[in-house]
């Protein structure tokens, strides 16, 4: 029973990292049609922003690496990615890939590749323990933030008027302009919300890795889409759902696949994936026209 | 005038949209574009409200040159496109497509703003926290119409709003139309119920393969009779 628990405590915090990239991937994809390849590096750029801060405070070094992520993400949009709007989705993607890319090139061109190390206070590692599960103490930060993430993220969309706006946006996006709604504003407050989810998201997921390389997010992001994929491209639930059933896909077949097939659990994942888009070429709440 | 538009020549690639077309609308008015399909009446919309770029000739809002203005920036200077489509956002709730509209205007009382459209259409009322894709296609046009009234806008462009609808939802739009002028907006009526919308006119076009082909008052094509001659081009042209 304690094994049960524990496993979904891992799929939660898990799929609660995914859901963080899977959310900020599908909320650019659902406005601009772009399937952001460089949203991985957002994690990388956050992993060496952990570095500045780390050892004062990490409630500084958490603001700290939002700026920073939240900073990137924009200069993205702006650089990369305004100069392209219109373009058909195929060329914002490997736009997308050459800035991953060159990203991490540059990351490997300034630190030689060698993985740094983060310094987490051992508060933070030190488990809980609740009837007899022994938790960690950042799995539950992971799930809290994300969960809470996901619940202002819903009433920034449907609560304010840029909310409205950016869902306007992913539907129509000709039509939201015909009503006023700048397109630059909208583009830019999804790639600022993408930011801030990857930051958190990173922060967390750094703090427990330990340490890192520049091609840190690329697992994270392969998880995110994969997700995104799995829920319907566009669709913000579509995307928290599929990353979850990601998250308990990856922690069951963890537990149940004999040892020596261990090793091989992605792509078992990863055959489950296919197999569920065979079923469901749209996703779970795909339909291409619902999006948000 | 509160619209001018100069020799306007719109192209897609090689194919031409408009040729020269000239056309000016004075303030609080009703100025209806006839025409039969593909005549170009879309082509001139959407080419005001900056979806489209012109390659030739101008158009002024006031004394405005709209030239390089983004949609949006026009929408915020009071020109409002219902475009044929409606332009529903049907994953949105009514009230958060009447929302919608603030992002055109600024500094006022929002609530007050919302009455405006359900004065004119009290189904928007009842109706508001439904999903608007859940809507009949006529309520979907009063809610296009009354999300432009809510944006206030100075000069309201109506792309054939009466397209698909059932003949006494029809008569519904076309009775609020005169309303609309009295509190103060100027209308571009793009229909092609062409009588009918020349009649409750101030002024009328007769756009055909892409140039006008006659232009007047009412009672100037009153004395045609048929205005199908304008459409084949017969008396009319010039």
């Amino acid at each position: 029973m304690t094994t049960v628990i524990q496993a979904l405590i891992d799929a939660m915090s898990i799929g609660s990292t995914y859901a963080l990239v899977a959310l900020g991937v599908a909320l650019i994809f659902g406005i601009m049609r772009l399937i952001n390849f460089a949203y991985g590096e957002y994690f990388m750029v956050a992993a060496y922003a952990m570095l500045a801060f780390n050892a004062v405070s990490l409630f500084i070094s958490l603001l700290f690496v939002i700026l920073v992520v939240v900073a990137f993400s924009l200069l993205t949009e702006r650089l990369a990615f305004r100069p392209l709007r219109g373009a058909d989705p195929t060329t914002l993607m490997i736009t997308s890939f050459a800035l991953s890319y060159l990203a991490q090139k540059i990351a490997i061109m300034l630190t030689s590749g060698e993985a740094r190390t983060v310094v987490v206070p051992d508060s933070w590692l030190a488990p809980v323990h609740v009837f007899g599960v022994e938790i960690g103490r950042l799995e539950i930060w992971i799930t809290v933030s994300a969960i809470s993430l996901m619940i202002t993220l819903q009433a920034i969309l449907t609560r304010t008027d840029l909310g409205i706006q950016m869902r306007a946006a992913a539907e129509d996006f000709r039509m939201a302009r015909l009503l006023g709604v700048a397109a630059d504003r909208v583009i830019m407050s999804a790639f600022a919300i993408g930011g801030v989810l990857a930051a958190i998201g990173a922060f967390l997921y750094i703090a427990k890795l330990g340490s890192f390389t520049p091609s840190v997010g690329a697992p994270i992001l392969l998880a995110g889409i994969v997700a995104t994929v799995i829920g319907g491209l566009g669709s913000l639930k579509g995307a928290v759902t599929g990353a979850y059933l990601l998250g308990l896909a990856q922690v069951s077949l963890q537990i149940a696949l004999p040892t020596n097939l261990v090793a091989f659990r992605d792509a078992f994942v990863f055959a489950f994936v296919i197999l569920l888009l065979l079923l469901r070429p749209t996703g779970i709440f795909g339909s291409y026209v619902q999006r948000i | 005038m509160i619209l001018t538009i100069d020799a306007l020549t719109v192209k897609y690639g090689s194919v031409v949209g408009l040729s020269r077309v000239s056309l000016k609308v004075a303030e609080g008015t009703i100025v209806a574009v006839v025409g039969a399909n593909g005549a170009g009446k879309s082509t001139l919309m959407n080419t005001v409200a900056g979806l489209l770029r012109p390659t030739e000739g101008s158009i002024f809002l006031d004394e405005t040159n709209l030239e390089g203005l983004s949609p949006e920036s026009r929408a915020r200077m009071g020109l409002s496109l219902v475009p044929e489509d409606r332009g529903i956002l049907t994953e949105l709730t009514v009230i958060e497509n009447l929302t919608l509209a603030f992002a055109a205007r600024r500094g006022f009382k929002r609530s007050d703003a919302f009455e405006v459209a359900f004065d004119r259409f009290p189904m928007l009322k009842d109706f508001r926290h439904r999903r608007a894709g859940e809507l009949s296609g006529g309520q979907q046009q009063m809610l296009a119409i009354g999300r432009a009234l809510v944006a206030t806008p100075r000069l309201l462009l109506l792309d054939e709003p009466s397209l698909g609808l059932a003949p006494v939802v029809v008569d519904q739009l076309f009775s609020v139309y005169r309303t609309l002028v009295e509190s103060g907006v100027t209308i571009v009526l793009v229909e092609q119920f062409a009588r009918r919308a020349i009649a409750i006119s101030d002024y009328a076009y007769v756009l055909k393969n892409h140039i006008v082909v006659a232009e007047g008052t009412p009672a100037y094509f009153a004395q045609y009779g048929e205005l199908g001659d304008a459409y084949l081009g017969r008396e009319l042209q010039r």
